[in-house]
């Protein structure tokens, strides 16, 4: 059960993202999609930060460790980058639907094989989720969390707007709330 | 104004610092348990922590003292600014801005720019505490024009200013076109304004407000605050929208 969660400005620029795996033991696994799971970026066990990734990056550049630990690496990264693609696709069916609606959170609004996307308007910036498990009322008490923290952070004077968030204590808050309610 | 208060919420009374914990997890061994922590692990933990990361965690050495985000965003009673503590700061704000513009016109693009700031945090923050203190399973904005515009003539101003605005209206020049009015803006009712700058409103920090909530509602919108002064009032203001074609276009894709 993995999500990745991104945080993006209204110019589409990335603010934060995080991987991270869920603690809960899968009981509905999103069996509707029309595609086997075919794709090669099965959600991995370990669990991928922006550091690890950077970090196996760079050790496949130099190729000095072993061929099962370049592997799982490679795969990492590849699966990360095509979490940050699908995300990133997936804004202009949320610019869609919020047209139409006044809430904020707008679940299931697109689909890439295994994964599902939802969205959260917290104002200007959208909180994007891939998941790939079903669980609207965690996924929408998460985004409640995320959006008091999130709040908190932009209160703060020191913060500019719309500038990346680099606070460890905010990475932290996210991976509590994720605990609790995915 | 209200907004102001969330930065001085006093934080709420801890009784035990998860900073005094550590030194009892990592004793050397269980015979010096009832000695003193060592004065080395003490030092080390209370180095008071360099740069931005200040604002996120607690200092050490003032026990009460919590990190922002552990603070909760609650509206408290009493937190609102006195109208004499925002006239100083405001006077200053004026001040500083002047002596770094040119003309009238960047002085309010300077006002604006600072109201735009304090407006994108007010719409989050005003969206969040309705959430959270209605406790509705389903937050919502508003998403149609004129219940936006309605959400800031009340709902908004009523947070900002402590009343709601007196007017709404549709300018007869433009169906895009909507003015805010004021009859006696409390943000600006101890300034006059000299006579050589004649066109300068310095509500123009309003309107840069109103954009900021306006920007966030993703309502793009130009907008300019303009001394309208009748008999009655002579410090009336009107704060005047002019909406991006974008919104009027999704409005007419909505209305259908």
């Amino acid at each position: 059960m993995s999500f990745y969660l991104a945080i993006v400005s209204p110019l589409d620029s990335p603010l934060f993202q995080l991987s991270f795996q869920s603690s809960k033991p899968s009981s509905t696994p999103t069996t509707s999609s029309p595609f086997p799971s075919w794709s090669s970026f099965s959600p991995s066990d370990e669990p991928v930060s922006a550091r690890s990734t950077t970090q196996n990056s760079t050790s496949n550049g130099n190729g000095t460790i072993g061929s099962g630990g370049t592997g799982a690496g490679g795969q990492v990264v590849a699966e990360r980058h095509m979490q940050q693609m699908i995300a990133h696709a997936s804004l202009d069916s949320v610019e869609e639907v919020m047209e139409g609606t006044g809430n904020l959170y707008l679940k299931n609004v697109d689909r890439h094989n295994e994964w599902t996307v939802s969205a959260f308007l917290a104002t200007s910036v959208k909180f994007i989720l891939l998941h790939d498990i079903k669980n609207d009322d965690g996924i929408r008490a998460f985004f409640i969390e995320l959006w008091e923290v999130y709040v908190k952070v932009t209160l703060n004077p020191f913060h500019t707007v719309n500038t990346p968030i680099r606070s460890p204590i905010f990475e932290a808050k996210v991976r509590a709330a994720a605990k609790r309610n995915l | 104004m209200a907004q102001s208060a969330t930065y001085y919420n006093p934080p709420p009374p801890q009784s035990s610092s998860s900073r005094f914990s550590l030194p009892s997890t990592t004793s050397p061994s269980p015979s010096s348990t009832s000695s003193p922590p060592p004065r080395r692990e003490v030092s080390r933990t209370s180095l008071p922590p360099s740069g931005l990361q200040n604002v996120f965690t607690p200092i050490p050495g003032q026990g009460r003292n919590v990190g922002i985000l552990d603070r909760p965003l609650n509206k408290t009673r009493g937190g609102e600014v006195s109208n004499s503590a925002w006239a100083f700061l405001f006077a200053e704000i004026i001040s500083y801005s002047q002596s770094r513009v040119d003309s009238v016109t960047d002085l309010e693009r300077r006002l604006a720019s600072l109201g735009y700031e304090a407006g994108q945090r007010i719409l989050s923050l005003l969206l969040l505490r309705n959430t959270l203190t209605t406790s509705s399973k389903d937050p919502k904005r508003e998403h149609r024009l004129i219940p936006i515009l309605q959400f800031i003539h009340t709902q908004v101003y009523k947070y900002v200013f402590g009343k709601p605005a007196d007017g709404l209206e549709r300018s007869v020049e433009g169906e895009d076109e909507y003015m805010l009015t004021c009859n006696s803006p409390p943000l600006t009712q101890h300034i006059s304004i000299p006579r050589d700058m004649g066109q300068l409103s310095c509500e123009a920090f309003t309107a840069g407000l109103v954009e900021g909530v306006l920007d966030g509602l993703d309502v793009p919108a130009r907008v300019t605050a303009h001394t309208v002064p009748t008999d009655q009032y002579p410090q009336r203001s009107v704060i005047l929208i002019k909406l991006d074609q974008k919104v009027m276009d999704r409005e007419e894709i909505l209305a259908k």
